[in-house]
């Protein structure tokens, strides 16, 4: 296995055997050994947002909810994504096979309301069997609005009022038009780095030979 | 009378909780050690030094509560003490090798003494606790101190279980009344990271404002009026302030940041991977495996892999020459940006705190030199967001946007293919807990609501953010995997005692030994 900083040599993790403590359980077994449960035999259906064009779903259903609402097992089931308000819009329906699951799905929703359900269907009858939590999508656009509202925060709590809006800020104060992505790339290393990762950047005055050569030696024993 | 604009820096500090107290000698605890001895006793020194020269300062730092307790425990310090007295050992050594070179000597002799003064300042002016001297610095009104979740966990991907959200904030704010006397007035969102109606869970436990990505308020509905110069209030009436790009960059940034400059220290370098092993053995992992010791020779100096010997008296000039190059830079900011705006503007501009020192080894005098220069500005002023908010009581109010300081913006670091099955476990855990805590709310003292807290505990720190993170393809994905896995494994061997009735004291006294932090937080805060 490759040396890396964070893995530790031995099990548990420290790389010596002194100061075990009389009451040290057995050691622990490696992260990729730990058996964890596949299921826990809980109803469930969960939508995540991941950006404002990428969701993300799971769920899992017991055979017994399903046979609380149909006669049999020969039941379809389907995953339906829909834009709760105003009125209720289904953007997307997939029918899926397992009882439990996880997918993403493709959808460009700028601050949108979003929903997910679990839809059983048998000869005609349709029946919501799981629903998610309404989500909030992230934006990836600005938004105008004739109204402005300003807060005053005072003892006596929040003041609100109401003002005309007075035409959208200029750009420079500070409504990219699209995200700095090489600053968060530059941060996302730096942070690695903190945490002893390294790596944390061929450019910030290291050419990008160097790094890798560090990098390697940071892996030699 | 009133300036061009404010300045407001915010210093994030952050580590997850690392605690082996069955090894001597573990790797994942010196992150700890590293940050102490690079960063954070260096920049409390730095403000000392302003402070007692009378320079006007003040700046917001947050200490997570997982960093307050690591910063307090007692076996961790111990440690940290004999990392230290190993590196001053390691210093003398080195002065000796190096007696024939002078012009490694000298920065032999720069480190030895640097070391001496870190452990003076640790041992007679903190009395040996890191987190003394943040006390003192706000006490004295320099520094506005921040909370952040309690475990650093990624609020919006665990706000399917509300309970999390409310566990984690009001850790944080407990655990900071605990360290530092008050509650927090701020809070640094772990990753930056909103989803809408999280304003409602901080209202409900005190926080007055928190911090955004740029574009969580360009993008916010409505885009507000003055950008991201001033802040906004949520519909909560809990204010927001956004990270000024600019000034970001011009730290972070891999063309025009600061800290490529080719005269600072290079950071790879290190006599933990260039000295003969023989040597350098009692100063690196015992099983022989390298590690950084913070001794390096040399400087960036450019492309190329031929390095120039270090010299610390050229960097700390340099960095006094970019500090003052910041300050003019903010200046001709809030020029510009004040023919916008009926008020000062202010520049947010907030920065992991291990940036500086760690990484940028000079980073902390750059900071020190960035208070001498702004106290000198006519145009600019230091204001913590508190401060600008009393100044500026009214502010529009915007819906920000879900969003995170990630990369690209939103939740991929932390919801991708490759940590994505984190959440079901950490979704079911905080279901049963929340059942199992209203079940055992009225348990008497006992083994089993021992069990029930160090469940917390383990939920708590398997929902921490680092884990997500790290499980990327080339960064840490065992450790980070194995972490998580213990954790939940943890929570569900500790279910079945509690369900079996048959509680494994041994275990349980185990996990509570090292796994130990948040010491008097009751399960019953899930119900």
């Amino acid at each position: 296995m490759p040396y890396d900083p964070l893995i530790p040599q031995q099990e548990p993790g420290g790389s010596s055997d002194e100061g075990l403590t009389p009451h040290e359980p057995a050691p622990d077994i490696a992260g990729d050994q730990i058996a964890l449960p596949e299921s826990y035999n809980q109803n469930r259906l969960v939508l995540l947002p991941v950006n404002p064009r990428t969701q993300h779903l799971y769920w899992h259903i017991e055979r017994d909810e399903i046979r609380r609402h149909f006669n049999d097992s020969s039941v379809h089931l389907q995953l339906e994504l829909l834009l709760p308000e105003p009125g209720e819009r289904v953007i997307e329906a997939v029918e899926i096979s397992h009882l439990s699951g996880s997918t993403y799905t493709y959808h460009d929703l700028n601050f949108q309301k979003l929903q997910a359900r679990l839809i059983g269907t048998q000869e005609g009858k349709r029946c919501v069997l799981l629903e998610s939590a309404i989500i909030t999508t992230p934006s990836g656009t600005t938004h105008s609005s004739p109204w402005e509202i300003w807060i005053t925060k005072g003892q006596e709590g929040l003041t609100r009022t109401q003002k005309e809006q007075q035409g959208p800020p200029p750009e420079s104060l500070g409504a990219p038009s699209s995200l700095d992505q090489s600053l968060d790339r530059q941060q996302q290393q730096m942070r690695a780095a903190r945490l002893g990762l390294s790596n944390p950047s061929s450019d910030h005055g290291s050419p990008d030979h160097f790094s890798s050569e560090a990098l390697h030696k940071k892996r030699e024993k | 009378m009133q300036p061009k604009g404010y300045l407001s820096l915010v210093l994030h500090s952050h580590l997850p909780f690392v605690k082996h107290p069955e090894h001597d000698y573990f790797l994942e605890e010196h992150w700890l050690f590293e940050a102490i001895l690079e960063s954070y006793l260096p920049l409390l020194i730095n403000l000392n030094a302003l402070k007692r020269e009378g320079t006007p300062f003040c700046l917001s730092v947050s200490l997570t509560p997982t960093l307050c307790e690591m910063l307090s425990d007692t076996h961790l310090m111990e440690k940290f003490d004999r990392h230290l007295n190993k590196l001053i050992e390691l210093a003398d050594k080195e002065c000796e090798r190096l007696a024939e070179n002078r012009e490694l000597h000298t920065v032999a002799r720069f480190y030895q003494e640097r070391l001496g003064q870190l452990k003076r300042f640790f041992e007679q002016e903190l009395n040996c606790s890191v987190l003394d001297g943040y006390r003192a610095l706000h006490r004295s009104g320099h520094l506005e101190i921040l909370t952040c979740g309690a475990t650093h966990g990624f609020l919006p991907l665990l706000s399917v279980n509300p309970k999390s959200i409310q566990v984690q904030l009001e850790i944080a704010v407990r655990t900071h009344k605990k360290h530092f006397g008050v509650p927090p007035r701020g809070i640094w969102l772990p990753e930056c990271a909103y989803y809408e109606g999280l304003d409602e869970a901080l209202s409900d436990v005190g926080i007055e404002f928190f911090f955004l990505e740029s574009h969580a308020l360009a993008y916010g509905r409505p885009t507000p009026r003055f950008g991201l110069y001033a802040p906004i209030f949520t519909p909560k009436g809990v204010a927001a302030f956004a990270r000024d790009p600019e000034s970001s960059r011009q730290v972070w940034s891999s063309i025009v940041g600061y800290p490529g400059d080719f005269d600072y220290r290079d950071f790879y370098r290190d006599i933990g991977y260039e000295r003969e092993m023989a040597y350098i053995a009692p100063y690196i992992c015992p099983d022989g495996t390298r590690v950084f010791t913070g001794l390096k020779y040399h400087r960036i100096t450019g492309e190329g892999e031929d390095k120039a010997v270090y010299n610390p008296a050229t960097a700390l000039s340099r960095a006094q020459e970019h500090a003052y190059n910041f300050i003019f830079n903010r200046e001709k900011q809030v020029e510009h940006l004040s023919h916008y705006m009926d008020r000062p503007p202010l520049i947010t501009s907030p920065y992991d705190a291990e940036l500086f020192g760690h990484w940028w080894f000079e980073g902390p005098e750059f900071l020190y030199h960035l208070f001498r220069a702004l106290s000198q500005s006519p145009h600019l002023e230091a204001i913590t967001p508190a401060g600008y908010l009393e100044r500026y009581p009214t502010n529009q109010m915007i819906h920000p946007s879900p969003s995170s300081w990630g990369k690209n913006g939103y939740y991929e670091v932390w919801l991708n293919r490759d940590n994505d099955w984190i959440y079901r476990h950490l979704h079911r855990m905080a279901d049963r807990l929340s059942a199992l805590a209203c079940h055992h709310q009225n348990e008497p003292d006992g083994p089993k609501r021992r069990l029930l807290n160090q469940m917390s505990r383990e939920l708590l720190l398997a929902q921490s953010s680092d884990w997500a993170f790290l499980i990327t393809p080339a960064t840490a994905t065992h450790y980070a995997t194995k972490r998580t896995k213990e954790h939940i494994s943890h929570f569900l061997r500790l279910e079945q005692m509690l369900k079996e009735e048959t509680i494994d004291e041994g275990f349980l006294n185990w996990l509570e030994q090292r796994h130990s932090l948040f010491e008097g937080e009751e399960f019953t805060l899930w119900c």
